[in-house]
């Protein structure tokens, strides 16, 4: 959107740093700038088909409402050996969210077939109910510039982006998916900065305690100029027992780096993120350090439509024994067809520590 | 400020430098050559270490038993290989599972004790025996309702 001169993301999404249930605004956003058709009245105005339910349901001012499905058909071919297909039914979320003066909540509640595990309210192998995101916050103006929040929350760290396998979101561990941690969180806007700092209490739905992460986690971003942000972030954990395997005993894991937003016409995004990671074992042990980096350009080059391409580098184990370069490079297709309707679809090469592969994604994405 | 400062290099120093890196990054090879593995050994120098990066204190109880069989940082090839007959010759059994360290390894597997397992969730545990709803029902409920809303609001 900061093609679009919106160089923060309070104003049309409920998490102030972007991501989660869209506000009444936002959804007014994807009929006046995002989709291809369902257009407004005399082409520039919202009408109800970017609310709830397109608008069948009013609902009152003080509540806010929604759903986001997302279904995807990947197919994977390994260097050597045969392709595979899957469908995957990425999320199936209800959202809502409450204002009552200065007071907010929201929460979400969902379904995931497989995967979502840190995120699953349910203790099942498979088929689990998810509860991403659940908050209460109090805003201490009327502007919602400087926002105090308890509960679950998405990590405030780099460039908030949906797509949760990217080297960025998950070697740092910091996507949307089912990253999210319990804590403390500030948020503070003005004209020209935003910041978010987090005190993170751990993960209170993954069990026993020594798993859980305590830390902090923060992001600052300047606009720097007109269709320019320019960001730095930085996290540092500890864990008494690691639940990835890969150290022994406890450990204190951290990422720092920065990330950039910039639109040199209303019709290209250029966003690039660039983070150092290490993990220390707190026995003595080496520590071990690595780097990812993406950068994405995105061309709307019709309304509603756009191409992309990511490609991104994982550095693993810099200087180290087990020293590996991954890359993967994605090339998208995105069109958003109507209000509340999206379609996707990209192909990927990657030689990621996954080994090397093609791949092809197909999603629709449906909001309401 | 100066304390401030302080602060800061402390910070930086335990989390961003590497602290005493005594490792024989070796170790593995010798370990492969002595039992005449095909493949290194699985987990690397973490079969001895708290991480894939190897040094400082022996954390692991398969580490800890071949100090006791005399291994340490100078130890060469045929200090490796009577090290690792020691420990097959008293079966040697670091995680308990039955298996010998030296079979372990023989056989790629780390011979090391795996952990506590994470598990998630709240507690909720086996609600239902099947998946209550399939994926193709969901999406013929979700299109039901967006057809339904989408003529609702055309009325409206």
């Amino acid at each position: 959107m900061i093609r679009h001169d919106y160089t923060g993301c309070a104003l049309c999404h409920t998490d102030p740093s972007g991501g989660f249930l869209l506000t009444p605004y936002g959804r007014a956003q994807t009929q006046t700038l995002l989709s291809s058709y369902g257009k407004g009245p005399e082409g520039n105005e919202v009408d109800g088909r970017s609310q709830f339910l397109f608008g069948a349901m009013p609902l009152p001012d003080w509540l806010n409402v929604g759903f986001s499905g997302r279904y995807m058909y990947m197919y994977q071919k390994p260097s050597a050996g045969p392709g595979l297909g899957a469908s995957v039914w990425m999320q199936s979320d209800a959202r809502a969210a409450v204002n009552i003066g200065q007071l907010e909540a929201a929460g979400s509640l969902g379904f995931s077939h497989q995967g979502g595990l840190p995120a699953a309210v349910t203790s099942r192998p498979k088929d689990n109910l998810v509860s991403r995101e659940f908050w209460v916050g109090y805003n201490f103006d009327e502007e919602k510039n400087n926002k105090l929040r308890l509960g679950r929350m998405y990590l405030p760290f780099g460039m908030r982006t949906i797509d949760h396998t990217l080297f960025i979101r998950n070697v740092t561990q910091t996507d949307l998916d089912s990253q999210e941690q319990y804590g403390a969180s500030f948020f503070h806007q003005s004209e020209s900065y935003r910041y978010e700092l987090m005190a993170i209490a751990g993960n209170y739905q993954l069990h026993p305690d020594t798993f859980r992460k305590r830390g902090y986690s923060a992001y600052l971003e300047y606009a720097v100029a007109n269709r320019f942000g320019l960001g730095f972030s930085s996290m540092v954990t500890y864990q008494g027992t690691d639940d990835q395997k890969q150290v022994v005993g406890s450990l204190v894991r951290g990422a720092h780096g920065s990330f950039a937003r910039w639109a040199p016409t209303s019709d290209l995004a250029i966003m690039s993120e660039l983070d150092v990671v290490h993990t220390n074992p707190t026995s003595g042990g080496n520590p071990v350090f690595g780097a990812v980096g993406m950068l994405q350009a995105d061309w709307e080059f019709v309304r509603g439509v756009h191409g992309v391409a990511t490609p991104e580098l994982y550095l693993a184990d810099v200087g180290g024994k087990a020293n590996k370069t991954f890359y993967r490079g994605w090339l998208t297709f995105a069109w958003y067809v109507y209000p509340h309707v999206d379609l996707r679809a990209d192909g990927i090469v990657a030689d990621d520590p996954m080994g090397k592969y093609t791949m092809g994604l197909g999603q629709i994405h449906l909001s309401l | 400020m100066k304390t401030i400062h302080s602060f800061c290099l402390v910070l930086a120093t335990g989390v961003l430098l590497p602290t005493q890196a005594f490792a024989r990054s070796d170790f593995p090879a010798l370990i492969q050559t002595s039992l005449m593995l095909t493949q290194p050994p699985p987990s690397g120098c973490l079969l001895c270490h708290a991480s894939s990066g190897g040094g400082g204190t022996v954390v692991q109880p398969f580490g800890i038993a071949m100090k006791a069989a005399g291994l340490n940082f100078g130890t060469d090839q045929a200090g490796m290989t009577a090290a690792l007959n020691t420990l097959a010759a008293n079966k040697t059994d670091s995680n308990g599972d039955g298996i010998s360290d030296v079979d372990s390894l023989k056989s790629t597997i780390d011979p090391n004790p795996g952990g506590a397992s994470p598990q998630y969730g709240c507690g909720g545990g086996q609600v239902a025996s099947q998946r209550p709803v399939g994926w193709q029902a969901t999406i013929l409920a979700l299109l039901t309702l967006v057809l339904f809303s989408v003529r609702k609001s055309r009325k409206i």
